[in-house]
C-alpha cells in the first residue's frame, strides 16, 4: 500500500496496539484530534481513552509517568509534541529511563518508545525545527531511531516497541507527508542497529539519515554528473549504529561525508568521524568532512541557509573526492 | 508551622491510642511496628558510624523518622508498589528485604542487588516491588503515579505509595507528578517526611504556604498532616489514603512532621519510646523482650555488615552489562579491550 | 682560478660511506653549478650528487666500484671565478657539503655589501630547513593520506624519498608506486620475509645457522624481486647445432693460436647481440618511475657465471660491437674473475640481456629467471646427439634447447618468439654472423 510517512507510523501503532494490549499511547493532543502532525489519528477512536492519552502539558510529566507504567509492565509509546520541547524531560529520560535497568542490575526496566518530530524546513522556527539525537546518543542505555521513509518508519517503529531497551525515535518532520512509498501491510520490523545503502557508489560514503537522506541523495546525482559516484548510506539507527555498514563503504571509497542537521560541533557527525578514523584511518584517502546545520541556535527566516541542503552537499562530496 | 487542620495524632504520651481516630492495630502489628523501627534505627546507627568510618560514602539518617517510614509502608497492601526517596531503607526491610541485601548493597559489593553502581542508599527490593530510584530529589514521584495510573488502566487493585522530603516539593517533578496524579485520579499516597529541613534550608525557605499537605488542594488531590513520629498515625492516616484510592477518589498528599518540624523535644519527639509505651501499656512488651530486641537486632546488623565487608567487588566486565538488554558491539569492544 | 675540495657530504640517516656507481663528469670537463657529477651508492639509496660550483674538474678520487668514506675528497674543481657572496650564500644554504669550511672561501666580502655570518638575535647555527637537510628526502614530513600512508608501509618504502606531486605537496599512491618500480630498478631490499623459527634446543644440534648475507643475499633479492615484477614466460625451442659444431672445431686451431680457448658460448653471444639488434624490444628496460621504456642503443651482455660465492653476471659490454674472439677474450677473462673474486664493479653491472648457460647438467630445459630490470634472458641447454629428419631421412643431428624467458608485459609473446628464431638461425646457420661484424 501507498503510504506517507505519517500514515506508515500510524499503521505500525495500531497493528502493535491490536496485537499487544500492554501498548499505549500518551501525549499532547494525541488523542481525538490524533496528534498536530496527526500520526495518532483514529488510536483513540479504536482503542479508547483508556489506550490513547492526552496527558497535561508537562513533557516531564508524560516521560516520568511513561517510566511507572513501563515499570509496571505496559509498553507506553509517549509523543513528545516537538522534539524541541524535550528537555523538561531530559532528567527523566537521562536520569531514570536511560539507568534504570543499570542501576538496578538488569532487576527492573523501563520499555518506553518515545516518539518526537525533529528537525526543520517546514518554518517551524527555532523552537520547532531542533534535532537533537547527538544529547541522547551521548546517554548510555537509550537506542536512537530516524527513520527516512515510509516503509523503514513502520518496521523502524515495530521493531523499536519490541525491543528491550528505551528508544528515542525521531521522526523527520520535514518528509512526514512528502516521503511516500510502498509499505507492506501488516507485520514486519526493520531491525535496529542496520544500516541501509541506499545509493551505490565507489568514490565518496555519504552518512546521512531522516529528512538530510534526501539532500544526500540529491546531492549524490549532482556529484554524480561531475564523475563522482558517492555510495549514501541511510543509518536508520543512529545508536547503535551500524559501524560495520560504514567502515565496508569507506573501505571501499577511503572518504566520508557526514550530513546532518544538527549543529556541527558534537553532533553525531563528530563520532561518526571519530568511528571512521579508529576503524578504517588507513583506508582514507581524505579527511572526512561533515556538512551540518551551523553552531547557531536554529534560525526562523533563514531555515534554508542553516539546513545542510544539497547545494552545500555537493561540493563537500566533489572536493572530498578530489583532494 | 501552620497547617489546613492540626496533624492527626493517635498516640498519647501515657502510651494509650486516642480512640476517635485510632485505626485497628492487632498486638502482632503493633509489635511488628515497634520492632521495625528498632531494627531501623539500628542498622541506620551503624551505617552512620561506617560512614563516618568512610567505608561506605553516602548515607541519609532516617533517625527520628523511623515512624513515618515504617507506618506508611506498613498501611499499603503487599501488592502496592513503594517508591522510597533516599531514607527508606527500613521500607524494604518491611518489606522483607534481608539485611545482608541491603549492607551488601551499601557497600557495592559483587552481592548487591543492584551490582554494585548506585550509591548506599536507597536500596531497592524487586520481590517485594520496592522500586529503584535514583538520587536525584523528586524524580521518582512521576513514577509512582505512572504505577498507580497503569494499574487503574488494567483495573487491577494496586496503588503506589511514594516517600518524598519536603525539599522534594519545590522541584518539577513533584508538580508534574501531583498533577497528573490529580487529572488521573491515580491511586497514589505521597508521604512527605518534613522534617523542618532540606540539608542546610529550613522548611520555610521551602514554601512560603502553610505548610504542605495545602499543597494537595490546587491539585484535585487530598491532603493532610500527620504526626510523623507517631506511627500509630502515620499507619492511620496512610491506610485511609490507600482505602480512599482504591474507591477511585485519587490520591492522596500526607504530610508527615517529623523532628524539628515537629516543635516538640527530641525525646518527646522520638517514635520509638512512644510506641514503646503504647506495647507497655498494652502488656505488650517487657524489659526482657526488649533487651532481647535489642541483641538480636545488634546481632543481625552486625553479621549481615561482616558478611558484606567480606564479600568481593564485583568484576570489571560487570560494568558493561544491563546497560543495554544485549550488550552491543561497542560495549563489547570496550569491555575487551 | 681557486682550486676547490669537494668532499662527499654526510648524506644523512648514518650513512659513512658510499659506492661510486657512476661518474657523470672526467676530468678537464667544464662544469656547471648543479651539474650531476657522480652517482654513489649507500646502503639505502643510489644518490646523484651534483656539483654546488661552476667550474673545471682537475680531479676525480675513486673508481666505479670503490667506496668512498664520508668527507673524502671527490671532486677537485678550478673555480671559475673567485669565490663570490652569492657561492659564499650558496654554501650556507648547501650545508649538505659539509666539507665547504670558511677558509675555503676566501673573504665574504662582495659587491653588494658585506654579508655578515653572525647577526644579533640570529641563531648562529640555523636549523637546516627540511628539504636541505637530507639530500634524497624530499620532505622531511612528508604529506600523504592515511591509506597512501599505510601502503607505504606495507612497501616498506620511506615516503620521505618520494617526489609528491600530488595537490599541496602530498606524495601520491601514484607517486609512491612509481617509485617502488625506481626502487626496484635500483635495487632495493625488499620488505623482510617471515622468520623462520628457531627449532627447539633438543633439535638445535640437528640445524645449523649460517649467516644470510653477502652475494648470496643480493641473489635472493634480485631473484624475488624479478619474480615479484617481471611477468615471466618462458618459450623453449629446438636449435640445430650440427653447423656450428664444424664451424667451432674449424676455428678452434687459430683461436688458440692467439691465446683463446674457443667455446660455444661465444657464438651464442654474438648471435645473441645481432638478434638484439634486429629486435631491441628484447635490449629494453622499463622505467616505471617515468612510464617510459627504455631502447638502449648498446648491447652489454650478461653472462650468467658460478662461483663458489654463488652465482655472478659478467658483463660482455658491446658485444654487437666486438668479434668472436673478442667475446671468448672477454668472457674467459670476466669468468676467472668472478671466480678468483676480482671482479671490477663495471664488469657486474650495466648488462642489457642475459645469456644463462647451465652446462652439461643444465637439464632438457628450464624457466631462466629474468636479470631484472632486463626483460628478458636466453637459457642455453645441453647438446646432445639426437635422431633428427633432414631432407626426409632420419639423422643423427646436434641438437640443443633454447629457453627464453621474457617479461610479458613488455615483450609480447610473438615479438619475444621472433627474437628466438632469429638467434635459433644464427645458430643454425652460424656463417651469418660474419655479416654482423662490426
Amino acid at each position: 500500500m501507498q503510504l506517507n510517512l505519517v500514515q506508515a507510523l500510524n499503521d505500525a501503532l495500531r497493528l502493535e496496539m491490536r496485537r499487544d494490549d500492554r501498548v499505549v499511547v500518551l501525549g499532547e493532543d494525541v488523542g481525538k484530534v490524533g496528534g498536530v502532525f496527526r500520526v495518532t489519528q483514529g488510536l483513540w477512536d479504536e482503542f479508547g481513552e483508556g489506550r490513547v492519552v492526552d496527558t497535561p502539558l508537562s513533557e516531564g510529566g508524560i516521560v516520568g509517568t511513561a517510566i511507572g507504567m513501563a515499570l509496571y509492565g505496559l509498553v507506553p509509546i509517549p509523543e513528545i509534541q516537538f522534539a524541541d520541547f524535550i528537555y523538561p524531560a531530559y532528567d527523566q529520560i537521562v536520569s531514570e529511563l536511560a539507568k534504570m535497568r543499570w542501576r538496578s542490575g538488569g532487576e527492573y526496566a523501563a520499555k518506553v518508545v518515545i516518539r518526537a518530530p525533529v528537525g526543520g524546513g517546514i518554518r517551524g522556527g527555532l523552537y520547532h525545527s531542533q534535532s537533537p539525537e547527538a544529547l541522547f546518543i551521548h546517554v548510555a542505555g537509550l537506542k536512537v531511531v530516524c527513520p527516512s521513509n515510509p516503509h523503514d518508519a513502520k518496521g523502524l517503529l515495530l521493531a523499536s516497541i519490541r525491543d528491550p531497551d528505551p528508544v528515542l525515535f525521531f521522526e523527520p518532520k520535514r518528509v512526514y507527508r512528502a516521503a511516500k512509498g510502498d509499505v507492506p501491510e501488516g507485520d514486519y520490523v526493520v531491525p535496529l542497529g542496520k544500516a541501509a545503502v541506499v545509493r551505490e557508489g565507489t568514490d565518496v560514503t555519504v552518512l546521512a539519515w531522516g529528512a538530510m537522506l534526501y539532500e544526500a541523495m540529491a546531492a549524490a546525482e549532482e556529484a554524480a554528473k561531475e564523475g563522482v559516484h558517492a555510495e549514501v548510506i541511510d543509518l536508520r539507527t543512529l545508536w547503535p549504529v551500524d559501524i560495520d555498514a560504514i567502515v565496508d563503504s569507506v573501505k571501499k571509497t577511503g572518504r566520508v561525508v557526514v550530513v546532518h542537521e544538527a549543529p556541527k560541533t558534537c553532533g553525531f557527525g563528530a563520532e561518526l568521524v571519530a568511528l571512521v578514523n579508529e576503524k578504517a584511518f588507513v583506508h582514507l584517502e581524505a579527511p572526512p568532512a561533515r556538512v551540518c546545520g551551523f553552531d547557531t541556535p536554529f534560525p526562523y527566516a533563514l531555515e534554508m541557509d542553516y539546513l545542510p541542503l544539497a547545494r552545500r552537499i555537493v561540493p563537500a562530496i566533489v572536493e572530498t573526492a578530489r583532494f | 508551622m501552620k497547617t489546613l487542620a492540626p496533624p492527626l495524632a493517635v498516640l498519647r504520651d501515657d502510651g494509650s491510642l486516642d480512640p476517635a481516630n485510632a485505626p485497628p492495630l492487632s498486638e502482632e502489628l503493633a509489635i511488628a511496628l515497634y520492632e521495625h523501627m528498632v531494627l531501623a534505627r539500628a542498622l541506620d546507627a551503624r551505617v552512620v558510624g561506617l560512614q563516618r568510618e568512610g567505608a561506605v560514602t553516602q548515607h541519609a539518617s532516617a533517625l527520628g523518622e523511623e515512624a513515618t517510614i515504617v507506618g506508611a509502608v506498613a498501611a499499603m497492601k503487599d501488592e502496592d508498589w513503594v517508591f522510597p526517596s533516599s531514607r527508606e531503607a527500613a521500607a524494604a526491610l518491611w518489606r522483607g528485604m534481608p539485611l545482608s541485601a541491603y549492607a551488601n548493597h551499601a557497600f557495592g559489593t559483587s552481592r548487591d542487588a543492584g551490582k554494585g553502581r548506585v550509591a548506599p542508599d536507597p536500596p531497592f527490593w524487586k520481590e517485594a516491588r520496592v522500586a529503584s530510584v535514583s538520587q536525584l530529589v523528586g524524580t521518582q514521584i512521576s513514577h509512582a503515579v505512572g504505577v498507580a495510573w497503569a494499574a487503574r488502566m488494567r483495573s487491577e487493585d494496586v496503588a503506589a505509595l511514594v516517600y518524598f522530603g519536603e525539599g522534594a516539593t519545590s522541584s518539577g517533578d513533584f508538580h508534574a507528578g501531583l498533577n497528573f496524579a490529580g487529572v488521573t485520579r491515580a491511586p497514589v499516597v505521597f508521604v512527605c517526611r518534613n522534617n523542618g529541613w532540606a540539608t542546610s534550608l529550613p522548611a520555610s525557605r521551602q514554601t512560603a504556604s502553610a505548610g504542605f499537605a495545602v499543597k494537595a488542594v490546587a491539585y484535585g488531590l487530598r491532603g493532610m498532616a500527620v504526626d510523623g513520629g507517631d506511627v500509630v498515625a502515620v499507619l492511620a492516616a496512610v491506610g485511609e489514603a490507600r482505602r480512599r484510592a482504591a474507591a477511585g477518589e485519587g490520591g492522596t498528599l500526607v504530610e508527615a512532621i517529623v523532628g524539628d518540624a515537629a516543635g516538640r523535644g527530641s525525646e518527646a519527639a522520638d517514635p520509638i519510646p512512644r510506641m514503646r509505651r503504647h506495647l507497655q501499656a498494652r502488656g505488650l512488651w517487657s524489659a526482657e523482650r526488649e533487651r532481647d530486641l535489642n541483641a538480636d537486632v545488634s546481632a543481625d546488623v552486625g553479621a549481615a555488615i561482616a558478611e558484606a565487608e567480606g564479600a568481593a567487588p564485583p568484576a570489571r566486565a560487570t560494568m558493561f552489562d544491563d546497560v543495554y538488554a544485549v550488550v552491543p558491539r561497542h560495549l563489547a569492544e570496550q569491555r575487551d579491550a | 682560478m681557486a682550486r676547490w675540495e669537494f668532499k662527499l657530504p654526510d648524506i644523512g640517516e648514518g650513512i659513512t660511506e658510499g659506492e661510486i656507481v657512476g661518474w657523470l663528469v672526467k676530468v678537464g670537463d667544464p662544469v656547471v653549478e648543479d651539474q650531476p657529477m657522480v652517482e654513489v651508492m649507500t646502503d639505502k639509496a643510489t644518490v646523484t650528487i651534483t656539483a654546488p660550483k661552476a667550474g673545471t674538474v682537475v680531479e676525480t678520487h675513486g673508481k666505479i666500484g670503490e667506496i668512498v668514506r664520508v668527507h673524502a675528497v671527490l671532486v677537485v674543481f678550478e673555480l671559475e671565478e673567485p669565490s663570490s657572496g652569492r657561492v659564499v650564500a650558496r654554501d650556507r644554504r648547501a650545508g649538505v657539503n659539509g666539507a665547504v669550511s670558511h677558509e675555503d672561501d676566501g673573504p665574504a666580502a662582495t659587491a653588494v655589501g658585506d654579508l655578515k655570518e653572525v647577526l644579533p638575535g640570529i641563531p648562529a647555527a640555523q636549523p637546516a630547513s627540511a628539504a636541505s637537510a637530507s639530500p634524497g628526502y624530499f620532505n622531511e614530513k612528508p604529506l600523504a593520506t592515511p591509506a597512501t600512508r599505510k601502503l607505504a608501509r606495507d612497501m616498506n618504502v620511506d615516503l620521505r624519498r618520494i617526489a609528491p606531486t600530488g595537490p599541496q605537496g602530498r606524495v601520491t599512491k601514484r607517486d609512491l608506486e612509481s617509485f617502488a618500480r625506481g626502487q626496484a630498478s635500483a635495487h632495493e631490499a625488499l620488505a623482510p620475509a617471515p622468520e623462520v623459527a628457531a627449532p627447539p634446543a633438543a633439535r638445535a644440534e640437528l640445524e645449523e645457522r649460517v649467516p644470510f648475507a653477502g652475494l648470496r643475499r643480493k641473489i635472493a633479492q634480485k631473484m624475488a624481486l624479478s619474480k615479484q615484477k617481471a611477468a615471466h614466460y618462458t618459450l623453449v625451442e629446438e636449435c640445430d647445432v650440427t653447423e656450428l659444431k664444424a664451424m667451432r672445431a674449424r676455428l678452434m686451431a687459430p683461436a688458440d693460436a692467439q691465446g683463446v680457448k674457443l667455446t660455444f658460448l661465444p657464438f651464442i653471444v654474438k648471435a645473441t647481440a645481432a638478434a638484439l639488434k634486429k629486435h631491441p624490444m628484447l635490449n629494453t628496460t622499463l622505467d616505471e618511475a617515468k612510464s617510459e621504456l627504455v631502447f638502449r642503443r648498446y648491447v652489454h651482455i650478461g653472462v650468467a657465471t658460478s662461483t663458489e660465492a654463488g652465482l655472478l653476471v659478467v658483463v660482455v659490454r658491446d658485444a654487437d660491437r666486438k668479434s668472436i674472439l673478442d667475446i671468448a677474450r672477454d668472457i674467459e677473462r670476466l669468468a676467472a674473475d668472478a671466480r678468483a673474486g676480482k671482479s671490477k664493479v663495471e664488469d657486474l653491472v650495466g648488462s642489457t640481456f642475459t645469456v644463462t648457460s647451465p652446462g652439461a647438467q643444465g637439464g632438457l630445459l628450464a624457466t631462466p629467471i629474468i636479470n631484472y630490470p632486463e626483460v628478458a634472458i636466453l637459457g642455453v641447454h645441453r647438446m646432445r646427439q639426437r635422431p633428427v629428419v633432414k631432407d626426409g631421412q632420419i639423422v643423427i643431428g646436434d641438437v640443443m634447447l633454447l629457453s627464453l624467458s621474457f617479461d610479458h608485459r613488455i615483450v609480447d609473446g610473438r615479438v619475444g618468439a621472433a627474437f628466438a628464431y632469429e638467434v635459433i638461425a644464427y645458430l643454425e646457420q652460424p656463417d651469418r654472423l660474419m655479416l654482423e661484424m662490426a
